[in-house]
C-alpha cells in the first residue's frame, strides 16, 4: 500500500491483508495492521504512540466484518506490547522503546500464528471414528481442526447448518467436502430434529466474555440449548485473542458494537429493533468446554484466564 | 365438661394450665420460652391414679383409643372421625389395643408435640395478623407524597389480602380440633392425658426464627483453642460497647459493624499501653486476645465471616510491625492502617461497585429493581442510579419477622422521589414478575461462589431464575472468605440476623469493586486480594 500520506490507514490495510489471504484468522490480521501501524508511526513519545494506535483501533472497528474480534485482538496485543519493564520504559530514546514495541509485537503475532493449529491438535482426542459432529456457520477454526483430524485419519460426518442470512454454512460444508469429509448441508430448522443423532456441537466463537458465554454467529443460542436439553457435549474453539473483557446479563445486555455491523449502526442509529442482529450470546451454562490455544477450559476457568491475560 | 367453647384461646379454660393468661401480642421469645414452659408444665402434670397404668384397666384402655383417635382427628375430616368416637370407644378394650401399633407414650408425646405446634401456628397467625394491622398504621404517615401512597397500599394491600382467607380456614381447623380434643376428654373423662414420656421431648419452631438462635446450642467443634478470660479488667470499654450495641440492634448488618469495628479498633490502639517486658507487636497481639475472647464468648460464637477476615489482617500486620520503632510511631502507623482500611473497603469499594452496576444498568431498557431488606450498598447504587435514571422503579421485599428493615430503605428511597413498591416475603411471586433485575446485598462470599446472605434472599434469587432475570450481588472484596461452609443455624458472635447460604448457580454476577466477577471465581479474587488463609 502506497499512501502519499506518510500514515497508513490502518482500515485499508487489515482490508488488503484479508482480502490477500482469505483464510487468514480476523485476530490475527487485525494485530498484524497494529504492527505496520506501529513500526511506521512518527510519534516521538509514548503517549503520541498510544494515542496513533488507540486511532487506528478505532478506525479498524468500523470494519462489517466481526467487530468483536477486532477489538478483542487489537486490546490483547496493545496490552501485551506494552508490557516492558520499566528501565526500558524511562529510556530516554525514545526508538528504543519503540523497537521494544516491535518486537514484542513480533512475539505476539508468532504466537498467535501458531494458535489454529494448537487448538486442532487440542481437539483431536475429541474425534473417534463414525462420529457425528454438528457445527454451525463458517468458523476458520473449527475447519481447520476438522481437517487435521481427517488428515490423521479419523472417519465421521459432519452436519452444518446453513446459516442464513448470508448463507455461510454452505461455504463451510463445500470446503468440508473437497477434504473428503462427509458433510450434510441442514436447515437452520431442521437442528431439532437431527440433535438425537448427533454426537457432539462443535462452535467457533467471535468473541468470548468474560463470563465464559460465547458471542457467535446468530442461531447458536438456540442449538445450544437444544444440545442441553438433549444432553449433547458442547465444545467452542476460539483462540485467547478473542477474550473480551465484558460481562453481559443476557442478551439485551450485550454491546451493539457486537450485534450489528458498523454501517448498520451508523445508518440505523435510532430504529435498530427492526434490524436483525447478527450474533448471539450464549450464555456459559450451556457450554461444556472451551479448547483454546492456551489449553481447555470449562467456561467458569475463563474469567482466571482472563485476568491472567490482562494483567 | 363443654369445653366447646372459647375457640379463640389457646387452651380451654379449665385445663390446669388455664390460670396463665397468654398474652395478647407476645413477643417472640417469650412467647417459645412460654410455650416450653407450657410443656414443662404438662411434663410435671402427675395424672389421676391408675390412669398411667397399663392397658388392663378400663380407664387406661378408654384413654388409649382416644389417645389413638387424635392422630386421626388431625386431619380436615374432623368432624367425621368426632362423630365415629362414641362407637369406637364402646368397641373392646383388648381389640383395640392389640391394633395399637405404637406404645401409648409414644402416642402420648406425638400427640402433645402436636398440639403444642398447632398452638404456635395459631398464635403466630394471630400475632402476624396485629403486626400487620400495626404496620399498617406506621405506614400511613410517611407516605406523605400523595403519589406513591395509592401504589403502596395498593401493593401493600395485595399481598396482605392472601392471607385473609387462610386465617378462618386455620381457625376452623384449630376449632375442630380443640373441639375433638375436649371431647377426648370428656369421652375418656379425665381431666387431661397422662404424659409418660421415655425422650425429653424439645420441639423447635423455626416459623418465626427467634433473632437470639437458641444460644445454649454449641458448635460440635470448639473454635477457638486459646482461652483467655475476660475480665472487666482487661477488656477495654470499646469493646464492650461494641457488644452492646450490637446486642441492642443498634448496628443492623455486617456493614455497619464493620465500620463500628474499625473505630473500635482504632480507640483500642489508641488507648494502648504496652507490655515493659514485651515487645510491642507481641504485648499488642497477647492483649487483643481478651478483647476478642470477650466478644466471641471464647470462641464459642465464630464472628462474621467479615469481621473475621479484618482481624486476621489486623493481627498480621501487627506480626509484622518493626519493633525497633518508636511506640507512638507504631501505634500510629497501626491506626493509619484501619484508617486505610476503612476508606479503601468503604469510601473507595463502595464507589467503585455503584459505578459498575450502573454500568450495567445503563444498558437495560427497563429499570425495575427487585431488592431484599435494606442493605447499604444497594441503597446507595439505587440513589446514585435514580440521579441517571429516570424511568427507575425499585420494587422492595421485606420480612416482617425480622425488623422489617426494608422499611428503611422505602423511606430514604421516597424521600428521593424514587418510585417504590413495597411487599412481604409472600408477594414474592408476584413482584418478580414486574421486575427485570434483582440487586442483592451479602455478608460473605464463600470460596466455592455461594453467596452468604440475609434469610430470604435465596427467595429472591430462585424466583428470578425461574423467571429468567439476572441476579446481581453486590459483594465487596473484603468479605471475602476462604471458607467452602457454614453452621447457618449458629449464631454468629456479634451479628444475631438469620442468614443463609445463596448456591452459585442462582447468581448471574458478583458485583465487587475490583470489577463484575462470575460466582466461580470467587478463589481469584481470593488470590488477588491476599485473603487465603496461608497468606
Amino acid at each position: 500500500m502506497t499512501d502519499p500520506k506518510p500514515e497508513i490507514s490502518a482500515l485499508k490495510m487489515f482490508e488488503s491483508l484479508l482480502d490477500k489471504d482469505p483464510e487468514k484468522s480476523m485476530g490475527l490480521a487485525a494485530i498484524e495492521a497494529l504492527l505496520e501501524v506501529l513500526k511506521t508511526s512518527t510519534a516521538s513519545t509514548v503517549q503520541g504512540l498510544t494515542k496513533d494506535l488507540s486511532n487506528a483501533v478505532d478506525e479498524m472497528m468500523r470494519t462489517d466484518r466481526s467487530s468483536a474480534t477486532v477489538q478483542s485482538a487489537c486490546e490483547l496485543f496493545l496490552r501485551f506490547s506494552s508490557l516492558i519493564s520499566q528501565e526500558k520504559l524511562i529510556d530516554a530514546n525514545f526508538e528504543a522503546v519503540k523497537c521494544e514495541y516491535v518486537k514484542r509485537g513480533n512475539v505476539f503475532i508468532k504466537r498467535i500464528e501458531k494458535s489454529r493449529s494448537i487448538i486442532a491438535k487440542c481437539f483431536r482426542p475429541f474425534i473417534r471414528s463414525n462420529l457425528k459432529v454438528l457445527t454451525h456457520s463458517y468458523s476458520k477454526v473449527v475447519l481447520e481442526s476438522l481437517l487435521e483430524s481427517k488428515a490423521h485419519g479419523c472417519v465421521f460426518h459432519v452436519f452444518v447448518t446453513e446459516s442464513q442470512p448470508d448463507n455461510s454454512g454452505r461455504r463451510m460444508a463445500e470446503k468440508l467436502r473437497q477434504s473428503g469429509i462427509q458433510t450434510t448441508l441442514i436447515l437452520d430448522s431442521a437442528v431439532g430434529y437431527i440433535m438425537e443423532s448427533i454426537d457432539i456441537v462443535v462452535f467457533g466463537a467471535e468473541g468470548v466474555m468474560e463470563t465464559g458465554g460465547i458471542i457467535n454467529k446468530i442461531g447458536t443460542l438456540g442449538i445450544a440449548i437444544c444440545a442441553k436439553a438433549m444432553n449433547k457435549p458442547v465444545y467452542v474453539m476460539a483462540e485467547s485473542i478473542k477474550f473480551i473483557k465484558e460481562y453481559p446479563l443476557n442478551q439485551s445486555d450485550t454491546p451493539n458494537k457486537f450485534k450489528y455491523r458498523y454501517s448498520t449502526l451508523e445508518s440505523k442509529k435510532d430504529a435498530l429493533d427492526d434490524e436483525h442482529p447478527l450474533t448471539d450470546y450464549t450464555p456459559p451454562q450451556y457450554l461444556n468446554l472451551l479448547i483454546t490455544d492456551l489449553g481447555i477450559f470449562t467456561p467458569a476457568a475463563v474469567g482466571d484466564e482472563l485476568i491472567k491475560l490482562y494483567t | 365438661m363443654g369445653k366447646k367453647k372459647g375457640h379463640n384461646k389457646p387452651q380451654p379454660a379449665n385445663s390446669p394450665i388455664a390460670p396463665q393468661a397468654v398474652p395478647e401480642t407476645p413477643e417472640p421469645l417469650d412467647r417459645f420460652q412460654k410455650l416450653n414452659a407450657i410443656a414443662e408444665q404438662l411434663k410435671s402434670f402427675s395424672p389421676k391414679k391408675g390412669q398411667a397404668t397399663p392397658p388392663s384397666t378400663p380407664e387406661g384402655s378408654n384413654s388409649a383409643p382416644a389417645a389413638a383417635l387424635p392422630l386421626a382427628t388431625s386431619t380436615p375430616k374432623a368432624q367425621e372421625k368426632a362423630d365415629k368416637r362414641p362407637a369406637k370407644a364402646k368397641g373392646k378394650p383388648e381389640d383395640l389395643n392389640d391394633g395399637d401399633g405404637k406404645s401409648r407414650a409414644d402416642i402420648e408425646n406425638e400427640r402433645k408435640a402436636k398440639k403444642l405446634e398447632k398452638q404456635m401456628k395459631k398464635e403466630a397467625a394471630t400475632a402476624k395478623k396485629k403486626a400487620d394491622a400495626a404496620a399498617g398504621n406506621a405506614e400511613k404517615p410517611p407516605k406523605a407524597p400523595a403519589k406513591e401512597a395509592p401504589a403502596n397500599k395498593g401493593q401493600k394491600d395485595a399481598p396482605k389480602t392472601p392471607q385473609q382467607p387462610s386465617k378462618p380456614a386455620l381457625k376452623k381447623h384449630f376449632a375442630s380440633s380443640d373441639s375433638s380434643d375436649s371431647f377426648n376428654m370428656t369421652a375418656n373423662g379425665s381431666k387431661n392425658v397422662s404424659f409418660k414420656e421415655k425422650s425429653n421431648l424439645k420441639v423447635r419452631f423455626d416459623i418465626q426464627p427467634s433473632n437470639q438462635y437458641d444460644l445454649t446450642e454449641r458448635p460440635a467443634i470448639r473454635v477457638s483453642s486459646y482461652f483467655v478470660h475476660a475480665t472487666p479488667h482487661n477488656v477495654h470499654p470499646a469493646f464492650r460497647r461494641l457488644a452492646a450495641k450490637c446486642e441492642f440492634k443498634k448496628l443492623n448488618g455486617v456493614n455497619e459493624l464493620l465500620l463500628a469495628f474499625h473505630k473500635t479498633l482504632i480507640e483500642f490502639v489508641e488507648d494502648y499501653n504496652p507490655r515493659p517486658d514485651l515487645p510491642f507487636s507481641e504485648s499488642i497481639s497477647l492483649d487483643l486476645q481478651p478483647q476478642l475472647c470477650c466478644l466471641s464468648d471464647n470462641g464459642v460464637h465464630p464472628f462474621p465471616q467479615a469481621v473475621g477476615n479484618l482481624i486476621r489482617l489486623f493481627k498480621k500486620q501487627i506480626h509484622e510491625l518493626d519493633n525497633t520503632k518508636e511506640i507512638c510511631d507504631l501505634k500510629t502507623y497501626l491506626k493509619e492502617w484501619i484508617e486505610n482500611s476503612a476508606y479503601y473497603n468503604f469510601d473507595l469499594a463502595e464507589k467503585a461497585i455503584v459505578e459498575f452496576t450502573i454500568s450495567k444498568l445503563k444498558s437495560m431498557a427497563h429499570r425495575r429493581i427487585l431488592t431484599y431488606s435494606r442493605c447499604p450498598i444497594v441503597e446507595k447504587i439505587i440513589l446514585t442510579a435514580a440521579e441517571q435514571f429516570n424511568d427507575l422503579h425499585v420494587y422492595i421485599v421485606d420480612d416482617p419477622n425480622n425488623g422489617s428493615r426494608g422499611k428503611t430503605m422505602l423511606e430514604s428511597l421516597s424521600e428521593a422521589s424514587i418510585p417504590c413498591t413495597y411487599g412481604h416475603i409472600n408477594s414474592i411471586g408476584y413482584l418478580v414478575h414486574q421486575a427485570s433485575v434483582v440487586l442483592l446485598g451479602c455478608s460473605a462470599i464463600l470460596n466455592t461462589g455461594r453467596v452468604v446472605a440475609l434469610r430470604g434472599s435465596s427467595l429472591l434469587a430462585l424466583s428470578a431464575q425461574a423467571v429468567n432475570i439476572p441476579v446481581l450481588v453486590a459483594a465487596k472484596t473484603c468479605t471475602f472468605v476462604d471458607k467452602v461452609r457454614l453452621d447457618e443455624h449458629l449464631s454468629t458472635a456479634l451479628l444475631r440476623e438469620p442468614i443463609e447460604t445463596i448456591p452459585e448457580d442462582l447468581v448471574t454476577a458478583l458485583v465487587t469493586d475490583l470489577r463484575i466477577v462470575p460466582p466461580s471465581s470467587a478463589p481469584a479474587v481470593l488470590k488477588a486480594k491476599q485473603l487465603g488463609y496461608d497468606n
